[in-house]
């Protein structure tokens, strides 16, 4: 513990040095959390294809799936005077009916997401959603999509005032 | 700052110097501080200097695999471990006040005696000594070479974080027995374990490389026992002691869940392919933990000079046999050789970020109170090494072993992964993710790559996708795209694990990802005896002032509505009853900041986000230890105070505001003899613990 051990025979040496040498100390008073947050919800269509060629790799029998839905876009803009300001997008993809084009089956994501972002007036963000058949063991054959959200914001209130979604393929 | 990294000045002391502002930060004027952030933009993210490499490269040396610490029979033991503590005496050095002191350095008495160890004594006995860094020259990753990218076993292995960086010095780093790789223990349900840990770090608490503390205290995260063994806070030990964890290793509700122990779910692998039944409530299964420091104020220095290890746990549902089909076993990556625990496919991965002086000797400002990153990343202590893999499915158990950084993790090429753990608890269902979620800081995932889908000769890697600017909190999380384009600022955004398709497995991969792995508990017939709020921010104050158990700093926890309280061990924020259920909510009351708050005890079940269960994502729909509040972010959980008592501490595990001072202790003190109501804090000294009376209680408290 820094309290009680100091070793035999310290003195107040170490203590009076460090004082002298350090002058001209500011004292600034504890700041608690000035903290604002604004919640904003959207959903946005999608309307989008991921092609068989993109993931034969994962699945020799893969086939085009149409993705068609709203998207649900939560977003929480934090501003913090210690902290530049910051906003945390939440994605659910779970609305989307996505329908593979030769099997016509059905496909579906986990496809939740949660990222950090600056808040800037307009934000263009990429991220990967993986989708898989709707089958007891589909999940192990899931492939990747690229889902790009085009998000403005009014960066006074933090409020989010337009999304957009496009959904396609990832290639790395 | 010789003075205050050895003890001799305290943060306090500064702060009533007016050295330290009371948000946290050493003034920054013109000769205060060699660590204030400079102007250079290649400070991100350490607000030091850049950690020189010396011209190593990325993925030019291989990833060891963990060194499994020996499992001996505990009767091999010398002394004897006890239920009570060893109070054996030896002379204390003069450098700790001389005189004598116990050889154990658990408190002593009934109330801290191994809780139970009639019932669950000890069969395995686990040594290690926490030491100055050393050569390892008794590697045992318990694979052979092909399975560790060639190493073989018994390789010498000096401290380096890679073979070109200088080898650190003695008090650069402190681990388990003074070697990498980091160590790793194995144990099975049933069969109890008696980790005994040695202190050999320097009686001379001014030899310490700059940063960390001889006194330690080991938590087993998230073991469910006694506290005597949960690494209290104040239960610390000296250079030279040793202190007897004892690790029944049993499923929580052993008192009252299948008692009888009927149900094989709630079982341990025994040695010949079977299971042994054991009480406790199967939908408690846990995997996949990790054990390190605890010291009071001290715990980010010491973890990151090296006092983290893991703790993988067998089950009868987890068996680490991939090939046993019975019904019971999910037979998830592993291997098959032996009936239990085979490392073959299940990979412990720890990832952490170091930063190093210009003479490449590992680095802590032990002044920045807003949370420390390093600017080097590493797997399993080594830079950016790679990993040979077969084409197959492997198990990696994530740890997130930074002290104040998050993780959001990828594969290069957008590969899906599929996360089936998380904080070492098997999920209900698998979740298939391209990019997993942010790891806060002690988190664990555990996720199942197959590399089936790639060609002999392919490579791909792990990227980090969260930027950091600094320690406060994550500032954005890039797409795969702009971190492999090396745009960011953060040196540990980007490629830092590569794995290397070198081969077909011999045998057929016959492991398996079921579709369903541990539902939740059933909590429908358990009622609610409380419900309490906690609230985690700045502009802490001290109410104590006790010399050894109080601390401030700039964070604080607020208990049920009163004040933001610094951290004092010695005062109760909490107490709840045995045997019942609480719901607790976890805000952030620190506005921008993330702080991923850590319970001990028992593993909780999220109800909420922001209110709402319909903001809980599918990874977060199982049992958890670790809560992100995330900004301005609020999260309920609920959990179970059963079958051990004692005193426990819930945190921020942004270890760097746990130690300043993001800390409370609440206690389980009413299931009967030897407890106390309230339990007196332990007081620990070379010469012997001693107890005191708590410091406070709050009102809201019992």
């Amino acid at each position: 513990m820094e309290r009680n051990m100091m070793a035999p025979g310290t003195s107040s040496t170490a203590v009076s040095l460090l004082a002298r040498a350090l002058t001209g100390a500011l004292v600034l008073a504890a700041s608690s959390a000035d903290a604002q947050s604004a919640v904003s919800s959207r959903a946005s269509g999608v309307d989008g294809t991921l092609s068989a060629g993109a993931a034969v790799q994962v699945d020799p029998a893969a086939e085009n799936v149409h993705c068609s839905g709203d998207l649900t876009i939560n977003t929480k803009a934090v501003s913090d005077p210690s902290l530049p300001p910051g906003v945390v997008v939440s994605i659910d993809a779970g609305g989307l009916v996505c329908v593979g084009q030769g099997t016509r089956g059905r496909y579906v994501s986990d496809g939740q997401a949660t990222l950090t972002r600056l808040l800037v007036a307009s934000d263009v963000i990429k991220t990967t959603l993986a989708f898989h058949k709707n089958t007891p063991n589909g999940f192990l054959t899931a492939r990747t999509a690229l889902l790009t959200l085009s998000l403005t914001y009014d960066t006074t209130t933090g409020a989010l005032t337009g999304a957009t979604a496009n959904l396609g393929d990832f290639l790395p | 700052m010789k003075a205050f990294s050895h003890g001799q000045l305290s943060r306090r002391d500064l702060i009533k110097m007016g050295l330290f502002t009371a948000a946290g930060i050493l003034a920054p004027i013109r000769g205060l501080s060699p660590f204030v952030g400079s102007a250079r933009a290649d400070s991100i993210p350490t607000g030091a200097p850049p950690s020189p490499l010396f011209g190593v490269q990325a993925f030019t040396q291989p990833m060891l695999r963990f060194d499994v610490l020996a499992r001996t029979p505990v009767s091999a033991l010398d002394p004897a471990p006890t239920a009570e503590a060893n109070q054996t005496q030896q002379p204390v050095p003069a450098l700790l006040g001389g005189g004598t002191g116990p050889i154990e350095g658990r408190p002593p008495g009934t109330i801290w005696a191994h809780q139970r160890f009639a019932k669950f004594p000890p069969v395995v006995a686990v040594e290690a000594t926490q030491a100055q860094a050393t050569t390892n020259t008794v590697y045992n990753p318990g694979v052979p070479p092909s399975l560790n990218s060639g190493v073989a076993p018994s390789s010498s292995i000096p401290l380096k974080f890679h073979p070109g960086l200088p080898t650190q010095g003695r008090n650069a780093v402190w681990t388990f027995n003074g070697t990498i790789p980091p160590k790793l223990v194995q144990g099975r349900y049933g069969e109890p374990i008696l980790f005994r840990h040695h202190n050999g770090l320097p009686a001379d608490v001014t030899q310490n490389g700059g940063f960390g503390r001889h006194t330690i205290s080991t938590h087993e995260h998230n073991g469910h026992h006694g506290a005597e063994n949960d690494g209290f806070t104040g239960a610390f030990f000296f250079p030279g002691q040793f202190y007897d964890y004892h690790w029944p290793i049993v499923h929580a509700g052993i008192l009252s869940v299948n008692t009888n122990a009927t149900d094989p779910r709630a079982g341990s692998p025994d040695d010949s392919g079977g299971i042994t039944k054991l009480p406790g409530d199967w939908h408690e299964t846990m995997s996949t933990h990790w054990f390190h420091d605890h010291m009071f104020s001290f715990t980010s220095q010491n973890v990151y000079k090296g006092n983290a290890a893991m703790f993988n746990l067998y089950s009868s549902l987890d068996r680490g046999n991939e090939a046993i089909s019975d019904g019971v076993n999910l037979r998830l990556p592993s291997g098959t050789a032996k009936p239990w625990g085979n490392l073959d496919y299940d990979v412990n991965l720890m990832l952490a970020d170091k930063a190093w002086d210009r003479n490449g000797q590992l680095f802590f400002d032990i002044f920045n109170l807003d949370g420390f990153i390093g600017d080097v990343m590493t797997v399993n202590l080594l830079y950016k090494p790679f990993f040979e893999v077969e084409r197959r499915k492997y198990r990696f158990r994530i740890l997130n072993a930074s002290v104040s950084r998050f993780f959001k993790l990828a594969l290069s090429d957008g590969s899906p992964m599929i996360q089936i753990a998380n904080d070492g608890n098997l999920l209900p269902h698998p979740v298939v993710l391209t990019e997993l979620d942010e790891i806060g800081i002690a988190e664990r995932y555990d996720i199942v790559i197959d590399f089936s889908r790639y060609g002999v000769g392919a490579r791909v890697s792990l990227v980090n996708l969260t930027e950091h600017q600094d320690g406060k909190k994550p500032s954005d999380d890039l797409s795969i795209a702009e971190a492999l384009a090396g745009k960011s600022a953060d040196p540990c955004v980007g490629k830092f694990l590569e794995f290397r398709v070198v081969r077909n497995p011999a045998t057929p991969d016959v492991s398996q990802v079921p579709a369903t792995l541990i539902p939740n508990p059933d909590l429908s017939k358990v009622p609610v005896a409380r419900q309490r709020v906690f609230e985690f921010g700045r502009g802490a104050d001290q109410t104590t002032n006790d010399p050894v158990t109080s601390f401030f700093g700039p964070w604080g926890v607020k208990t049920s509505g009163g004040s933001m309280l610094a951290a004092d061990y010695g005062r109760i924020s909490a107490a709840p009853r045995f045997g019942t259920r609480e719901i607790w909510t976890l805000k952030n009351g620190g506005g921008g900041w993330d702080h991923p708050v850590h319970i001990h005890f028992e593993e909780g079940q999220v109800l909420a986000r922001d209110g709402s269960a319909a903001n809980v994502p599918a990874w977060e729909r199982g049992r958890k230890d670790v809560y992100r509040l995330r900004p301005s972010g609020d999260i309920t959980i609920t959990m179970q105070f059963r079958d051990w008592g004692g005193m426990f501490m819930e945190h921020c595990h942004n270890t760097v505001h746990e130690d300043n001072a993001m800390l409370l202790r609440w206690e389980i003190d009413d299931s009967g003899a030897p407890f106390l109501r309230p339990l007196p804090t332990p007081i620990a000294t070379p010469q012997g613990v001693t107890f005191e009376a708590p410091t406070d209680v709050l009102s809201s408290a019992f």
